[in-house]
């Protein structure tokens, strides 16, 4: 059985810690940095969540099938990452915005002579 | 006492919590599905016959092709054989009593339900004609039928693989009888295990998707919308994401029961066991990253065009390594042609030219050329037609006996999968040739020059339907008239094969040994277990 | 016809893994929502940080203080269940329903003050002048901070179960309740928004 004190005390440790962080990462959160500020405010979430995951959520104490359970969602979502392969290297041609032009419904007769393949009747 | 004496009441089926219940719950409703896809199916093939678009509309056609898409993909292939076959059989070949979580095995049916319920209940209304892939921005924007209700069923369905595939991995790891290893495990529930992870990791993908695309029909939050910043490939992305993976979500289960039975009727252990299990384990991960490939004209940027050729290429070998260990099974063994060998032979085959010419979709340079023509559908009819349909229907006779304790009628269950090979084979093949030669698919009119393929195609799917039609015969027959069998009619290695057919509720009497070999077959066995 | 159920050793190791690998699949759910925020920035980025600093900080911040500390509440809760100490486990599985209803109560005031100042996407929407994106950033927030809410609601119901569960004429399926699975599924809520925080709040930084 697990030292019930000393859990509670960890517990509250690492809520002071989280709160601690927030404070940190809302006061970074001013500062003018450029991309500073992305990997400041990512950087304290992946802290954040690292000490729920290995205090609140027990992972310190977890069996190796749980940590893999974990570690699997984890590696699967970065696998996502291969979309930015697409993303990247891809650029926006702007054009000014059109509305969108809804044509009249088929069945009410053909709209434009040239949307229908000839067919033999 | 059999599971299927334990209670008569519709209340002890319909409150169940036995697996092998549940599967049979299931069983009755993919069937049903199975049949309305299939009316579908025979709706479109019938129309097809003609090059004129005459029998329905456009708009009626789009609703076909888009029924047919999403019955047969997420309300039968997906449930198929992990909720009939893997339920059913998978606690008994790990010595279990039950599954992991047997109320929410029974959620999950409610859920499978409930989310093919609305489904046809959208189909009643009106259908959807998006087609199952719901691109946007069509199917965000400018649809006028029933997307957000069939998405919500989709996503209901969903919430139902996801409970399956928690329940599976949960069993596999806490329920297997002492002495039974990871290498000591059918490779069924290899199978079914990294189905699970696909199933567990997969399927939420799909959940946000749908849930996206309803929430821009339903409340214009456009983030697939270009005049927003938003990107339609976004949504491609996110569909494909899960999409790719469910395709091994449908094809690992059928090749788990394609291992079981070749072994048992070459009378042969499998050839190069942990190779096969790896090789699952592959298709499983691999399978995450090649998604791409589903996009390749999309306007995908040329970069990860070739990073998704690639690693589809790739993904073809671990399950190349299972066709040449399956026919290496089968060198020098003793072959007996019953009905789940004819299907699983036929699976073989099949999986092996839909997997071939995977990989001429593979190549970009083909791609741009065969892509949403009739060589795609084709591929995956291939696929999951002759592959995971054929080997449904193999898993469905081999463990007949054991789950209704009667033989079914072999010399029809031979004639049924020969007339099934031969329709399917005149059904699909000619659609690779109109493919080729450039007849796009989810056209309903077509240029005369393609009719001759046309109605080849269209005569072999009435051979289908006759081949499908016919076990629906004879397994119902057999409820009734059937051979009593015994706890072990083939043969067959296995601990589900060493408690009564059908089994008690609470599977073994006593918990079984664990086997020390698992494919231990010599034909000796094979010459005692005679029918 | 009851199911026929491991025994209760075995039953919490199961319900901790079944819950593990629900949550894994949480983290893709939640993941795809993510990744669309992120190409959503990375096309915009004017337009996010235009539309990021109209968003209320100090509710924000206030709300996840409040969702961390539901974290503690609920952490001691889920290990007095198991303790068997009813009181506590009362206490901390009630105390952490209602700090999540206070956030539910703090999201509202948050929309109700975004709703007049005319950030809810569509044709009310008042950022005409931002560069292009902003409304996307907008779509994204709504569409994330309600999916993060509803699964919220979920947890305090099942919190709320668990307080109840600690009663001595509980009925049983109430009393079936896995505190500690509930707990994880509350930690994984919380986990979300830490991510969604930065996200929203912390797009650029304030004048």
């Amino acid at each position: 059985m697990r030292d019930r004190p000393s859990r509670t005390a960890a517990y509250a440790v690492a809520w002071l810690a989280l709160l601690g962080l927030l404070a940190a990462t809302a006061a970074i959160g001013r500062l003018h940095l450029g991309t500073g500020n992305l990997v400041a405010s990512l950087s304290i979430a992946v802290l954040k969540a690292a000490i729920v995951l290995w205090i609140f959520m027990g992972m310190r104490h977890a069996t190796a099938l749980v940590r893999l359970a974990a570690a699997a969602g984890l590696f699967v979502l970065a696998l996502s990452g291969l979309a930015l392969a697409d993303f990247l290297p891809r650029h926006d041609e702007r054009a000014a915005w059109q509305a969108p032009h809804q044509l009249a419904p088929g069945l009410a007769g053909p709209a434009e002579p040239a949307s229908k393949p000839p067919s033999p009747r | 006492m059999s599971y299927l004496c334990d209670g008569h009441s519709l209340r002890s089926w319909l409150l169940t919590t036995d697996h092998k219940r549940i599967a049979i719950l299931y069983a009755l409703a993919i069937t049903a599905f199975f049949f309305v896809g299939g009316a579908a199916a025979t709706m479109i093939r019938l129309e097809l016959t003609t090059p004129a678009g005459d029998l329905v509309s456009d708009d009626a056609y789009n609703k076909l092709f888009t029924a047919h898409g999403v019955i047969m993909v997420w309300l039968f292939l997906i449930p198929s054989i992990p909720s009939v076959i893997g339920n059913f059989v998978l606690p008994l070949m790990i010595g279990a009593r039950d599954l992991a979580f047997p109320r929410l095995n029974l959620l999950s049916w409610y859920l499978y339900m409930a989310g093919g319920l609305i489904v046809l209940a959208a189909l009643a209304l009106g259908g959807v004609d998006t087609g199952w892939t719901f691109y946007t921005p069509y199917s965000t924007m400018f649809s006028n039928s029933f997307v957000s209700l069939t998405l919500f069923g989709i996503f209901v369905t969903g919430l139902s693989s996801i409970a399956t595939g928690i329940n599976f991995i949960v069993t596999v790891h806490a329920l297997r009888v002492p002495g039974l290893g990871w290498f000591r495990l059918p490779l069924f529930v290899w199978a079914h295990y990294a189905t699970s992870i696909i199933l567990v990791l997969a399927t939420p993908v799909l959940a946000i998707t749908l849930l996206l695309v309803a929430a821009e029909r339903l409340f214009q939050i456009g983030v697939f919308d270009p005049a927003h910043g938003g990107d339609p490939l976004l949504f491609q992305h996110l569909f494909w994401f899960y999409s790719h993976p469910a395709v091994y979500i449908m094809v690992l289960p059928a090749m788990g029961v394609v291992s079981e039975i070749i072994p048992c009727f070459a009378r042969k252990r499998i050839f190069g066991y942990r190779f096969m299990a790896y090789a699952i384990l592959a298709i499983a991960s691999v399978g995450f990253l090649v998604w791409g490939h589903h996009m390749f004209v999309s306007g995908q940027s040329p970069t990860a065009n070739l990073l998704f050729s690639l690693l589809s290429f790739l993904v073809a070998v671990p399950s190349a390594i299972k066709v040449f260990n399956w026919t290496a099974t089968l060198y020098k063994g003793s072959i007996r042609f019953d009905a789940p060998m004819l299907y699983a032979l036929g699976f073989v085959g099949l999986f092996t030219i839909g997997g071939l010419t995977g990989l001429f979709l593979a190549s970009i340079a083909l791609d741009v050329h065969l892509t949403d023509t009739y060589f795609v559908v084709a591929h995956f009819h291939y696929i999951m037609v002759g592959g995971s349909v054929m080997a449904f229907f193999a898993g469905l006779h081999f463990w007949w006996p054991k789950v209704v304790g009667k033989h079914y009628p072999e010399r029809l269950g031979r004639a049924a999968a020969v007339l099934v090979f031969f329709g399917f084979n005149l059904t699909f093949f000619p659609q690779y040739l109109l493919g080729v030669a450039g007849m796009p698919r989810r056209y309903h009119a077509y240029p005369p020059e393609f009719q001759v393929l046309n109605v080849l195609s269209s005569a072999g799917a009435s051979i289908l339907a006759v081949g499908y039609l016919l076990p629906l015969l004879y397994l119902g027959w057999s409820l009734r008239h059937g051979r009593p069998s015994g706890a072990n009619p083939w043969g067959a290695t296995g601990l589900e094969w060493q408690t009564a057919s059908p089994p008690p509720t609470h599977n073994f009497e006593q918990p079984p040994e664990a086997p020390q070999d698992v494919y231990g077959y010599t034909p000796e066995i094979g010459a005692r277990f005679g029918r | 016809m009851s199911a026929v159920l491991p025994p209760a050793s075995e039953r919490s190791d199961a319900g901790t893994l079944g819950m593990w690998l629900f949550l894994a699949g949480e983290l893709l759910f939640f993941g795809g929502l993510f990744a669309g925020y992120a190409i959503g920035r990375l096309h915009s980025p004017a337009g996010f940080a235009a539309a990021g600093v109209r968003t209320d900080l100090l509710l924000g911040t206030l709300n996840t203080a409040v969702l961390l500390t539901s974290s503690f509440v609920i952490a001691i809760a889920a290990d007095a269940a198991a303790a068997h100490r009813a009181r506590a486990a009362v206490l901390g599985f009630a105390g952490a329903a209602l700090l999540g209803l206070v956030f539910v109560a703090v999201k509202a005031v948050e929309y109700r003050g975004e709703w007049h100042e005319g950030l809810f996407p569509g044709p009310g929407f008042s950022m005409r002048d931002a560069p292009q994106g902003a409304e996307l950033f907008f779509m994204w927030y709504f569409s994330a901070t309600a999916l993060h809410a509803l699964h919220l609601v979920i947890g305090m119901l099942m919190a709320s179960g668990c307080a109840l569960a600690q009663g001595l004429r509980a009925p049983a399926w109430l009393r079936a309740l896995d505190a500690h699975a509930v707990a994880l599924y509350w930690h994984f809520v919380d986990v979300v928004w830490i991510f969604l925080f930065p996200a929203i709040y912390l797009v650029a930084p304030r004048a």
